[in-house]
């Protein structure tokens, strides 16, 4: 089953999930999993005739609230762990054919309203030490369920990106007092090139520092940690941008953009950590609308990424791409 | 935005949530959520940065009013 496996050379934790090889693989139509549960037919996750958002915990979950123990024992170099937390699925709607960008406005904001509803639960659990939402969108990015949703790791522990990045903004405020994510904000909103769009709680941009071609980060212009610390009007701000971004990547080859979408939020802890600041992050894997970006030696061995692109063009591209939903699907 | 929240208990245990929007919601929808079994909580955006465990207001918030609907 599940468990953590600590590597002392990265210091970080490897979690093994041996059940995930069962899990459903591209089910045919007639027993999707994350429909609502016709009258008759196929017991799906949801028993139910229809709904509108629901959440719940994963049948094949990396981490479960009550582990089993370790297949093997550790040792005090090579500790082995329970992997305990919590791992849910977000259905985002009864419709399989439908995805995130082409919901209405009302149906992206009620989702910010799951998120921060979700975030502050499960962020009040004594195990859990970071709440992950991302959603993997296409089956370049490894879905294999295509039904609209998005998922939620608790994680018993910080994960090594958030942890890193958590750590330079502390550096980075003792050093100078500031925010580094103000300040990169300002920068960006000062220099222009990299702006995609914006409006009164949220910047879009592709980041200077941009890893993949088409990456976007949505900063909030206002120190907020956590989904849930924003106001209604903020929530509305951001399922806004979230709806715009994404119109604008399915727009941009006239097909969806599958993607990787990740929000990066304050740990677990209830600490200060009043030098960091919520951002959303999207990784669309293409780099021309016929080409993959792998993630091969460099990147996924030695952590250097080489990006085949300039954050200044690829941003001016998604700037000037129309937001207004004219995608058809097949 | 006001949205509601059941929570039911599946046969193996897991649980699962249901969010409703009455002023968004289909019939359909309507009526199934009213037929889930469990008692229904609200979900607002009426929380102040929750300090998770501590209960803790986060930097930046003090003394800011939310705009609940």
């Amino acid at each position: 089953m599940s468990e953590l496996r600590w590597n002392p050379t990265l210091e970080e934790w490897v979690i093994t999930a041996t059940h995930r090889q069962d899990r459903t693989f591209f089910p045919p139509p007639g027993y999707n999993p994350l429909a609502p549960t016709a009258p008759g037919g196929f017991p799906t996750e949801i028993p139910a005739p229809d709904y509108e958002i629901v959440v719940f915990e994963n049948k094949f979950p990396s981490l479960r609230q009550a582990p089993a123990d370790p297949s093997v024992a550790g040792t005090d170099l090579m500790p082995v762990r329970p992997a305990q937390g919590i791992c849910e699925v977000v259905c985002y709607t009864p419709d399989a054919e439908g995805e995130l960008a082409r919901l209405p406005l009302t149906k992206v904001e009620e989702l910010v309203y799951v998120w921060a509803d979700r975030f502050e639960e499960l962020s009040a659990r004594e195990f859990v030490k970071y709440v992950y939402i991302f959603e993997n969108k296409g089956r370049e990015i490894g879905v294999t369920l295509m039904h609209p949703h998005g998922q939620i790791y608790a994680f018993p522990f910080v994960p090594p990106i958030p942890e890193k990045e958590v750590a330079a903004a502390r550096r980075y405020f003792e050093r100078t007092g500031r925010n580094v994510f103000a300040d990169v904000l300002e920068q960006e909103l000062k220099d222009g090139r990299r702006v995609v769009a914006e409006n009164a709680h949220f910047v879009a941009v592709v980041p200077f520092y941009a890893r993949y071609p088409y990456e976007v980060h949505i900063l909030a212009r206002d120190d907020r940690t956590a989904i849930c610390d924003f106001d209604a009007g903020e929530r509305t701000a951001l399922a806004q941008m979230l709806k715009l971004v994404m119109e604008k990547y399915n727009n941009l080859w006239d097909r969806s953009m599958p993607y990787i979408m990740l929000m990066h939020q304050r740990p677990s802890d209830g600490a200060d950590y009043g030098y960091y600041r919520f951002h959303i992050e999207f990784y669309p894997p293409y780099r021309t609308p016929d080409k993959l970006k792998y993630l091969a030696g460099s990147e996924a061995g030695a952590g250097a990424f080489i990006n085949d692109t300039h954050a200044e063009v690829t941003a001016q591209t998604l700037r000037e791409t129309e937001p207004v939903h004219v995608f058809l699907p097949e | 935005m006001r949205l509601e929240k059941k929570r039911i208990l599946k046969e193996d245990g897991r649980y699962l949530l249901f969010y409703h929007n009455a002023a968004s919601a289909s019939v359909e929808q309507r009526e199934a959520f009213a037929e889930v079994a469990a008692d229904a909580t609200a979900v607002t955006a009426t929380t102040v940065g929750a300090g998770a465990k501590t209960g803790a207001a986060q930097p930046g918030l003090a003394g800011r009013e939310n705009a609940d609907v």
